[in-house]
């Protein structure tokens, strides 16, 4: 029978390791209740282990982590079992703050801080902004600390209404970034920074500069290029004055994302700036087709 | 030789008294006789605990909730009975389901009369032979008889339309319906009856629908007929209930706060209406919410409209005689209401030609004039199958020496109908009301099939449980759709009171 | 005595009542959660595919492409054997959801978007990823499975990269991940028309035109310059007008359709036929036009309304746009695309909201319609129904032999139940100088145009590898195209060659984004979508003017309660849902890579930051808000 996570499931037989993996596998199956109830009994045997192996206290820091953020994310959510969540991370950082789980609870936490995640549930800004600022403090090399980074500024921005809180966020981020250039997060940072000077700011010059970092970093979600490209075009085009940015963005939108819908207004709009702007000599790329062109030729043997 | 015995006295076979039952005894012995027929019934109950009882148990609870099943679920009290109060699309399905309704009422007499024709027969084999045509039709799945029926109004290749014009009743519906050009005898009886409702009616009662509230006033009263001095007690309330209950859905709209308080004093209010009005009570809570209704916009007059009713009613009753004025006030409520009706058949429906009939096709279900009545003609003759066996069974309950007695005293067929027959199956067709009336209000396949989620044309077809429907599955508001089953739930509960109080075999 | 309690009746009814209840209850709870072994009784591994496509063909061919597969050398040394199990449509949501959760289900499923266990991040808890899989080639697009000359572009290519769009249709943009694999595509809805009818409307408009005094109606559908409020006619009387009458193509603007739509109400007077109608319209085709149409002429609002600027403008963006005056029902634009869109409805038969798409089919196959709207589905079933069957070909079986229907030379091609050819046409938009063209000059684009035939790996089969390498066997270039060819459907693999009578069907590239436009009716407008469509109906129908509509539209819009301002709200509280859906797929990818000592800050785990990140905990809309209505707090409920 499976653990519901309240009921009291029998696990004999099973090893620690076997249920690890089992309650690995629940969490990626997005199954937080038996995920719950398995990482709770690891826990559990851990906590009465006799003596202080590395394996008990290894199982111990997985347990918690993994029941934390089990029951974080349990559906719907409810008041305890967010405190539970926050209790456990805090747990964890209390008694392993050098293990690997260690930042990512603190972050989690700041999450926890952060989020509406029940009706009475409340947003505390400056409570988050700690726990990022502790992540940053510790570990200020790891990938994480870019993730931690955003979300601190993110909590100025998100006093949208305070011009000075947003700019001061936005401060913060742009030298992060440039200290750390290398950053996983380079390309997610630069768009976030576009995106608020489009957005909030409403500052199209230094939206577009941003966006290009991330261009030139990479975006890493394939699914919104084309809509990035368009903006990017459109906006040097028509609020800038940048025809030739806003040429290769139109091109690279039809040879680089053919299947966006948007190729063939890149091609119309290729045509408006070099009407505009012969000396510019811009080229307008034909759409690729979807199919063979020649529908007779049949499919072909089995080799 | 005979032997006269001595009387003696009886002995008495043991003076002395039975040992007395102890509370457990007994309860051992009557645990022996019934706790196996209980036992036997655990099942069932426990089944329709947790699939009948439960289910809907939550959907009250859900009500209050914003609610996506397994993501969301956030208390939120209140709130979507304040949305729900204050949605025109949820208002305006009511009107619809309210039309379907009091049409559906009239469509259960077909059955009614097809049962007494099928009791009637004499031949016991060719009865037979009747009630197994009547089940037949029920093996056919409701889906097939959907699209018949729907194949039906097909303007161009449906049999309804080939069959008007064949039998020349499209020319009959052309002469009432007309064109924007050359109106018809509808609209020309609706512009002449206008100044009619403009210059007496409204002026007098504030308009149609209020006259006829006036004369439900009068009817009530007259069936309610009360003399004790509590009846004053019931006016009070009914009057302050009349004046403060739009207040209270002014109220109720403030908030959550202010909608407990609402519904606090409501039921207050109800309260001292059931305690002030008597059994019947029941019956004025729908007129004082078709009186809202009647009088929206110049709420002033529901309070007036009522004081004036009851004031008639007592002059009535103090003094004209006693068995007349009950007559009295039957013909006064009738004329008003039956006048109002009447105004609004004639005066405020069929108000402008819908142009359709001019070609001869016209599209039932595509034109939002023609949807609602496609939706009431739909079944026609209306007979339908479960009706007619429920209300056999009731026939065959009536003793023959009824009808002997009936004969004897010289009734005929008609009145055997009137008075044998239709008033001792009254049990019968409270239950088919009720199950009318709950298919009605709940219904939505019917609705969603023809005329799509969003009710077709102008929503016409949007009837409650197509709300619900489209709520839930379409918006992802189960919450909210939980909250409109609530009160849809009330409404039916509510008439289901009324027809057991009022649609009953007179003893 | 009487009979002791245990022996009597209700004695022996209880034991037997309790029992099988007891019985019952324990069967249930000892059914394994986890499914039993698949194996046949020869000890093979049987993989079930599940799908609810019953459409002629579909299953043969299905099958085809089963029977090969399971011929493979490597597939029958591993006593694999792939089997089809379809269900039909109606039923398919509830099998599905039922098994899914009972862990019970096929190692592969078609994904239906109306079941409940595959909606939002709840697909993550029954099927598995196969994003990873997408990232590397598929083995089945090089040699031996496919010559060398056409493997040469695919071979190295990703799994992803090969298809037409991209996977996309198996996309998952809450967990940002891949969960189906789309096997065909359907392309765009075109219409499909009558090449008999065409032709004789075509001819008579010829004698129309040439004619020294024209009639009346076709004057009509003669442009005339605006003398009032309004234009009437569709086509300017020019010469190239001239030459299209005298050539035999098809329409090729909206002017010319229309005119040909005037030419067979004309028709169907000349011939005492009152049921042929231009347009086979029903209530699935008015919004198939509305949809259509409105790409062209609302596209240019799309800048100005969409405020999240992403790829697709919202039903609450649309609404939250008229309320700020980006757009206005009195704009020219408007008022030409509520225009347009009746004059199109005038063109269907009449009542047509009370037909559905099968009445609607029924009368372009039966001859008493020029035109029909639908989608490359109905493809087989209209041409087979209107052209009949080649004699002597698979499709003439004996009983359609026997069945008395003629036989007629078409093209050189004998038919049987020949009753006429059907073309088909793209949307047209109006064409140079024709009513409307200043508002609408380009049509809307196919190009996004996703997969269809989705399949899911179920996460407990234990078939898991097989059942995945059996899709890259279905998605591979030269099965793919095979398949599809057999089903009249489009091939899902770029560079695949769909069958000659389809290539119509195939997604035009040229044209507008066809999700950049107004969507007054979009998903999460909520009341305002259904108190549109209805009163658009309405509209259409010809029930009421364009000023009610505007008048019952602005009405509802600004209702406080449940008009736009709600419209605005709700979106704002969808996206906090959002946000904390996103919170999840964090947690999960963090967890998995710490759990599983993997590197953190993975690409999956950076994209689902990202999509968070940039939703600011749900300010944007309150900034939106702020920035369209400064004097205005933000609605509150």
């Amino acid at each position: 029978m499976w653990a519901t996570g309240c009921g009291d499931a029998d696990f004999t037989g099973q090893t620690d390791a076997e249920l690890l993996t089992q309650a690995t596998d629940e969490l990626s199956y997005y199954n937080f209740d038996r995920a719950y109830g398995l990482f709770a009994e690891i826990r559990r045997r851990a906590e009465e282990t006799e003596g202080d192996s590395a394996d008990a206290e290894n199982n111990w820091s997985r347990a918690t982590f993994g029941m934390a953020t089990a029951a974080q994310n349990r559906t719907p959510p409810s008041p305890r079992m967010i405190q539970e969540a926050a209790d456990l991370y805090a747990e964890l950082v209390e008694r392993s703050p050098a293990s690997e789980f260690a930042p990512r609870s603190l972050l989690n936490l700041g999450r926890l801080a952060e989020i509406q995640d029940h009706r009475q549930d409340r947003t505390d800004l400056e409570a988050a902004r700690r726990y990022y600022s502790e992540v940053l403090e510790t570990w200020p090399e790891a990938a994480i600390a870019g993730e931690a980074a955003l979300r601190y500024a993110d909590t100025f921005v998100q006093r949208y209404d305070n011009p000075a809180s947003v700019r001061e966020g936005l401060l913060f981020i742009a030298s992060w970034i440039a200290e750390q250039p290398e950053s996983p997060y380079a390309s997610v940072i630069w768009e976030y920074l576009g995106q608020v000077h489009l957005q909030i700011t409403q500052e199209p010059g230094l939206a577009i500069e941003n966006y290009r970092q991330a261009d030139a970093v990479g975006f890493i979600e394939p699914t919104v290029i084309p809509s990035l490209y368009w903006l990017i075009a459109q906006v040097s085009a028509e609020q800038l004055n940048d025809p030739e940015t806003a040429a290769r963005y139109y091109q690279r939108i039809i040879t680089e994302t053919p299947r966006s819908g948007r190729a063939f207004e890149a091609q119309l709009a290729l045509g408006v700036l070099a009407e505009a702007h012969p000396a510019l000599e811009i080229e307008i790329p034909a759409i690729e087709e979807f199919y063979l062109i020649d529908p007779a030729d049949s499919s072909e043997p089995a080799p | 030789m005979s032997s006269v015995s001595t009387p003696t006295t009886l002995k008495r076979p043991d003076l002395a008294p039975p040992p007395r039952r102890t509370l457990r005894s007994r309860l051992r012995n009557t645990g022996q006789r019934y706790l196996g027929i209980y036992l036997l019934m655990v099942p069932t109950i426990v089944s329709m605990a947790v699939f009948s009882y439960y289910p809907k148990l939550d959907v009250f609870i859900k009500s209050t909730y914003r609610w996506t099943p397994g993501r969301i679920e956030e208390f939120i009290g209140t709130k979507h009975f304040l949305d729900a109060f204050a949605d025109p699309l949820f208002w305006q399905s009511f009107r619809v389901i309210m039309i379907m309704l009091i049409a559906n009422l009239f469509k259960m007499w077909p059955a009614i009369i097809a049962a007494i024709a099928l009791h009637r027969i004499i031949s016991d084999r060719w009865r037979y032979l009747f009630q197994v045509s009547f089940v037949i039709p029920m093996v056919i799945p409701g889906i097939v008889w959907l699209l018949v029926w729907k194949s039906f109004y097909d303007p161009d290749f449906g049999l309804l339309n080939r069959l008007l014009n064949a039998t020349g009743a499209m020319s009959v519906l052309h002469w009432l319906d007309g064109t924007d050009g050359a109106p018809g005898a509808m609209p020309v009886i609706a512009s002449a009856l206008r100044p009619v409702i403009d210059g007496g009616v409204t002026p007098i009662f504030g308009g149609v629908w209020a006259m006829i509230l006036l004369g439900g006033v009068l009817l009530t009263l007259m069936v309610q007929r009360r003399t004790d001095p509590r009846r004053w007690l019931g006016y009070v309330v009914l009057l302050v209930t009349a004046w403060v209950s739009p207040m209270l859905g002014v109220l109720a709209l403030t908030g959550s706060t202010g909608m407990a308080l609402a519904g606090v004093g409501l039921v207050l209010l109800l309260f001292g209406l059931a305690k002030g009005m008597g059994s019947g009570w029941v019956i004025w809570p729908f007129l004082l919410i078709f009186g809202i209704w009647a009088c929206w916009g110049q709420l002033w007059r529901l309070p007036l409209l009522i004081a004036a009713g009851i004031t008639f009613a007592e002059l009535v009753y103090a003094k004209a005689p006693r068995l007349t004025a009950p007559e009295i006030l039957r013909w006064s409520g009738g004329v008003l209401a039956g006048g109002g009706a009447l105004l609004v058949a004639l005066g405020m429906i069929w108000t402008e030609p819908t142009n359709q009939f001019v070609e001869g096709r016209p599209a039932w279900l595509g034109n939002q004039d023609l949807v609602l009545p496609s939706l009431i003609l739909w079944g026609f003759p209306w007979v339908s199958t479960i009706g007619v066996l429920i209300y056999l069974a009731g026939l065959q309950q009536i003793g023959q020496d009824v009808y002997e007695a009936a004969e004897l005293d010289g009734v005929g067929p008609i009145g055997t109908l009137f008075k044998i027959e239709l008033p001792l199956i009254m049990t019968q067709v409270r239950i088919n009301l009720i199950f009318m009336t709950i298919g009605t209000l709940t219904g939505f396949e019917f609705f969603l099939i023809l005329l799509g989620e969003d009710g077709g044309p102008g929503n016409v077809g949007m009837v409650p449980g197509l709300y619900m429907y489209k709520s839930a599955f379409s918006d992802l508001r189960y919450g909210y759709a939980c909250a409109l089953g609530m009160v849809l739930f009330v409404i039916i509960l509510l008439l289901t009171i009324v027809y057991q109080k009022y649609v009953k075999v007179e003893k | 005595m009487k009979p002791r309690y245990f022996l009597n009746a209700n004695g022996i009814g209880l034991v037997l009542v309790l029992g099988a209840y007891v019985v019952s209850v324990l069967t249930v709870l000892s059914h394994p959660s986890e499914p039993k072994g698949k194996d046949d009784t020869d000890g093979r591994r049987i993989v079930r595919m599940m799908h609810w496509q019953l459409e002629p063909g579909y299953r043969e061919a299905l099958q085809r492409v089963i029977d090969e597969y399971n011929a493979l050398p490597h597939v029958q040394e591993a006593n694999i054997e792939i089997q089809q199990l379809d269900v039909t449509e109606r039923v398919y949501s509830q099998i599905l959801n039922v098994h899914t959760v009972s862990g019970t289900a096929p190692d592969l499923c078609q994904q239906q978007s109306r079941s409940k266990t595959v909606a939002g991040a709840g697909i993550a808890q029954y099927f598995e990823s196969v994003g990873q899989a997408g990232e590397k080639p598929n083995p089945y697009n090089a040699p031996p499975y496919l010559s060398a000359e056409r493997a040469a572009s695919l071979a190295n290519r990703s799994w992803r990269e090969t298809f037409v769009d991209g996977m996309q249709a198996g996309w998952n943009g809450e967990l940002q991940d891949y969960f189906s694999v789309p096997t065909s595509s359907l392309g765009g809805t075109k219409i499909y028309y009558n090449q008999t009818l065409m032709a004789e409307a075509k001819a008579l408009m010829r004698r129309a035109w040439a004619a020294s005094e024209r009639p009346a109606w076709f004057e009509a559908l003669l442009l005339k310059p605006a003398t009032g409020e309004t234009e009437t006619g569709y086509v300017p009387d020019t010469p190239a007008l001239g030459e299209w009458l005298e050539g035999d193509s098809p329409p090729e603007t909206l002017g010319q359709m229309l005119m040909v739509c005037g030419a067979i109400w004309e028709i169907g007077r000349l011939r005492d036929d009152n049921l042929l109608v231009p347009i086979s319209g029903s209530t699935y085709s008015d919004v198939v036009f509305a949809k259509r149409y409105l790409v062209p002429f609302t596209s240019q609002y799309s800048e100005s309304v969409n405020l999240n600027q992403d790829r697709l403008v919202s039903g609450a963006e649309t609404w939250t746009g008229w309320k700020a005056g980006a757009w206005s029902f009195d704009d020219p634009a408007m008022t030409a695309y509520f225009d347009c869109i009746s004059a199109i409805c005038r063109q269907f038969p009449p009542g047509f909201l009370g037909l559905d798409r099968e009445q609607a089919r029924r009368r372009f196959v039966s001859g008493h319609a020029g035109m029909l709207a639908t989608g490359l589905f109905d493809a087989k079933s209209i041409f087979d129904a209107c052209e009949g069957v080649v004699v002597g070909s698979e499709e003439d079986t004996p009983t359609s032999a026997a069945s008395g229907q003629e036989v007629t030379v078409v093209e050189g091609v004998e038919r049987r139940g020949y009753r006429f050819s059907v073309g088909v046409m793209d949307f047209p938009i109006p064409g140079p100088g024709e009513r409307w063209s200043s508002y609408a000059k380009y049509p809307a684009s196919a190009a996004n145009a996703n997969g269809e035939g989705r399949f899911m790996v179920y996460q407990r089969s234990p078939n898991k590898a097989w059942a995945l390498d059996f899709l890259k066997f279905l998605t591979s270039l030269r099965i793919n195209e095979q398949f599809n060819r057999e089903t009249n459907w489009l091939p899902i693999i770029a560079g695949a060659a769909p069958a000659p009578q389809i290539t119509a069907f195939a997604p035009d590239p040229y044209g507008l984004a066809p999700d950049l436009r107004l969507a007054p009716d979009g998903g999460n407008a909520l009341s305002m979508r259904t108190l549109y469509t209805g009163q658009f109906k309405n509209y259409i129908a010809g029930d009421i003017s364009f000023e009610e509509f505007k008048q019952r539209i602005r009405g509802a819009a600004e209702d406080p309660r449940s008009g736009v301002d709600r419209v605005h709200f709700e979106a704002w509280r969808t996206d906090l849902d959002r946000i904390r859906n996103a919170e999840s797929a964090i947690a999960v990818q963090a967890a998995l890579a710490l759990l599983q000592d993997e590197p953190e800050a993975g690409e999956g785990l950076r994209r689902v930051v990202r999509r968070s990140v940039l939703k600011h905990n749900g300010i944007l809309n309150r900034v939106y808000w702020q920035q369209q209505f400064p004097d205005e707090p933000f609605p509150s409920y």
